[in-house]
């Protein structure tokens, strides 16, 4: 499975956003998520999200294989045990989907939630929808 | 560092006589006696502003604040206030908006902004993760709202910043001048425009990464968040409703009651009211639904005018109040030409609801013959006629002859005219009324008369009423309906909530509810009858800022016409609120709120609110 967009259905809440930071850490952070929330102008606001790539850049950039794909919800997951920081992941991500940790220091990405995404089941107007 | 959560624990205090720029902490001691945004406006300007200063003057002080709430997870939670002395009615004024700038200010490190002083020169503040500065504002003044919140973002080479400013109506002190929000959310009322126009600060932009908003007690938080996401997919009017119509739904359902304000209220049925209803607004105007911070309800709309003479426009709204305002209240029958004049206000700052309404005002008084033709500035002011009503706005704006003084609002406008036109100024204490009847609900009656704002539909609220929890032709029970309203409605304000959701917690009475969803939050552990004081606390505080600027009993009183003329035509033909009518619901509501029969806070009521130095100063 993977997220899907529809950006014309977007609202510019950051309800997304918000619950992603939320689920990871207990507070709302805007610098602290995985889906990130691009505000544009009040009429137009964009999200930035893991498209789960088929050769996914990120994996194939990773020196230390940290980056594995799961078998149930075939998400790209960082294992922060093999993860060492180097970023070199964050360069490759041709969409800006992935995050090093402020406070571990470690790559952060989507996991899709293990197959129940917060920002999907939160997205009223459904701009966020799964996709198999 | 708080120990509460829900907050940054931070005041920024900006001084823009001295330019300086100074950050204060919040005291345990303080959050703990007036917990947020409406508590905190209330208690900044009663204890900083001395009485019965000039609203213009450089005395006066602009407090931005949010609540615990804001930017939190808990949805439908964007609001930021907006608190000043309100130069229409010369009290106590509190104006919200939605939009992200509330979050984002404490995503910056501040739960609020104290604006003092004034500046010789126009300028505009920017904070940003912990810092704030204040920047030449001189290539800004002037500019229309877009056209300054597009310069901000330009000149700090960032789309992200969420942008407060005022247009051209606030820097020449039209008295209705508004706050806009992200382009399109108005903290509209009283004035608070005009106020920072007189400080000379056109705009405040902030971009915050870096502040986290901590919450008490995390799993509670999303309980309750989960709670509200519920109650909201499982009620049709905030599920489909709410996207679909936002507001607007709203005119139809009073046209269907009789009790939508329409030419100036000399009715209240709208023979084309289904040209500028919400059916209206689907078929002419809506493009896409749009929302607030954190709020899934998406109730606003991005419109633009496919067909006619003002084909191309685009703009954020029309919501309900400017409908009845730009819309009914003047007669106009074309819901694009409504839309028109709501861009144009917007993209001025001027308040749409008292600037409607000040139109109608002078609508009427021409059809009367009591203004000519040639008083109005060659305008034609027939109720209706929609490029009347838009050049009437431009004239306001520009402080052009006659619309210098309407700029100053219906109230003062009928002073300095005489000629009995006060009959015809829908305001209280100065502000004009919104789109919810007086003389169709006798809770709204009570309401608009003894509210602190004046003439606001958001301390005391219609909807349990229209609903048919309460008999709206009935005034027994309403003081008691008023004050159990009024309560709920300042919690909302204080911990910051939107008006749209209020039914999750309740409208009528403080609850458990409200207790859980302040103590979630912040950890206060409040119980329910502290709840009840802190509204009372923060109501009569409110008061006593009014009662301070010399009003009382006297004041708590409604437009003429409310008073003396029955609504004539409809399904609530026949129904007003007389003065002896509106008298006793006054007496009874003094009483269930401990104040004198004049209607000022007794001193046992504010020292059993622990609100003592009010008390020395009211009755020394």
């Amino acid at each position: 499975m993977k997220l899907a967009y529809d950006q014309s259905k977007c609202t510019g809440c950051a309800v997304c956003a918000s619950v992603c930071s939320f689920r990871l850490k207990g507070l709302v952070h805007p610098g602290g998520t995985r889906i990130k929330f691009a505000y544009v102008s009040p009429t137009d606001s964009h999200v930035i999200y893991c498209r789960q790539c088929e050769n996914a850049p990120c994996a194939l950039a990773c020196p230390q294989g940290a980056i594995q794909k799961d078998g149930k919800t075939s998400a790209w997951v960082v294992d922060a045990e093999k993860c060492v920081g180097c970023g070199l992941c964050l360069e490759a991500c041709p969409y800006g989907a992935i995050r090093l940790d402020t406070e571990s220091g470690k790559a952060d990405k989507c996991d899709l939630c293990q197959g129940d995404p917060a920002c999907v089941k939160h997205c009223l107007a459904q701009a966020l929808t799964v996709q198999d | 560092m708080l120990k509460y959560g829900g907050y940054c624990g931070r005041f920024l205090r900006v001084d823009l006589t001295a330019k300086k720029i100074t950050t204060e902490e919040l005291t345990e001691e303080f959050v703990k006696k007036y917990v947020g945004c409406n508590g905190f406006g209330a208690a900044i300007l009663y204890n900083e502003l001395p009485a019965r200063i000039d609203p213009f003057s450089a005395a006066n002080k602009v407090v931005v604040a949010t609540g615990p709430l804001t930017g939190t997870v808990v949805p439908c939670t964007p609001k930021v206030g907006f608190f000043t002395k309100s130069p229409l009615t010369g009290g106590f004024m509190d104006s919200y908006a939605g939009g992200h700038f509330g979050a984002e200010l404490k995503f910056a490190g501040f739960d609020g902004v104290i604006i003092e002083g004034a500046s010789e020169a126009p300028t505009w503040l920017y904070i940003e993760d912990g810092q704030a500065e204040l920047r030449d504002a001189s290539k800004l003044w002037g500019l229309s709202v877009p056209e300054t919140e597009a310069a901000v973002r330009r000149d700090l080479n960032n789309d992200a910043v969420h942008v407060a400013s005022i247009g051209p109506a606030g820097e020449q002190l039209v008295r209705f001048s508004c706050v806009m929000v992200d382009m399109s959310h108005a903290a509209g009322r009283g004035g608070v425009g005009a106020v920072l126009g007189s400080k000379k600060l056109k705009a405040i932009a902030v971009y915050g990464r870096k502040n986290p908003i901590p919450v008490a007690d995390p799993e509670a938080v999303l309980a309750l968040a989960e709670k509200i996401y519920q109650h909201i997919q499982e009620t049709p009017s905030l599920a489909t409703g709410m996207p679909k119509y936002g507001t607007t739904g709203a005119l139809k359902a009073n046209q269907t009651s009789g009790i939508l304000g329409t030419r100036n209220w000399q009715s209240e049925t709208f023979e084309h009211a289904s040209s500028i209803d919400g059916d209206a607004c689907l078929r002419e105007l809506f493009e896409k639904n749009l929302a607030c911070f954190q709020c899934p309800l998406r109730c606003t709309h991005f419109s633009r005018i496919k067909e006619g003479k003002y084909a191309g426009t685009t703009t954020i709204g029309p919501q309900y109040e400017t409908m009845y305002s730009l819309g009914s209240v003047c007669g106009l029958t074309d819901i694009k030409a409504v839309a028109k004049a709501n861009e144009y206000c917007n993209a001025m700052g001027l308040d749409t609801i008292s600037a409607g309404v000040t139109v109608a005002f002078a609508m009427e008084l021409y059809e009367r013959g009591i203004l000519s033709y040639e008083e109005l500035g060659g305008l034609d002011l027939t109720f209706g006629n929609d490029e009347g009503l838009l050049a009437a706005l431009e004239s306001i704006v520009a402080r052009r002859g006659i619309y210098k003084l309407l700029g100053e609002g219906t109230k003062r406008a009928a002073e300095v005219l005489g000629r009995e036109t006060y009959k015809y100024a829908i305001n209280v204490k100065g502000l004009e009324l919104a789109g919810h009847s007086v003389r169709g609900y006798k809770g709204m009656s009570l309401g608009y008369a003894t509210s602190t704002r004046g003439g606001s539909h958001q301390d005391m609220r219609h909807i349990p009423e229209r609903a048919g929890l309460f008999d709206r032709r009935d005034p027994s029970g309403k003081a008691q309906l008023n004050y159990d309203i009024t309560s709920t409605t300042t919690i909302r304000d204080t911990l910051n909530y939107c008006a749209m959701i209020e039914d999750v917690v309740g409208r009528v009475g403080i609850t458990e509810k409200h207790a859980e969803m302040v103590n979630a939050v912040t950890g206060l552990n409040l119980s329910v009858n502290e709840v009840q004081q802190l509204a009372d606390r923060i109501w009569n505080l409110e008061r006593a800022f009014n009662v301070r600027e010399g009003m009382s009993r006297k004041d708590d009183v409604l437009p003429y016409r409310f008073m003396h003329e029955p609504i004539p035509e409809g399904p609530s033909e026949g129904m007003y609120c007389p003065p002896e009518e509106l008298e006793k619901m006054k007496d009874e509501l003094y009483e269930i709120r401990g104040w004198t029969r004049d209607g000022i806070p007794s001193r046992d009521k504010l020292l059993e609110l622990g609100l003592d130095q009010v008390a020395e100063e009211l009755w020394p």
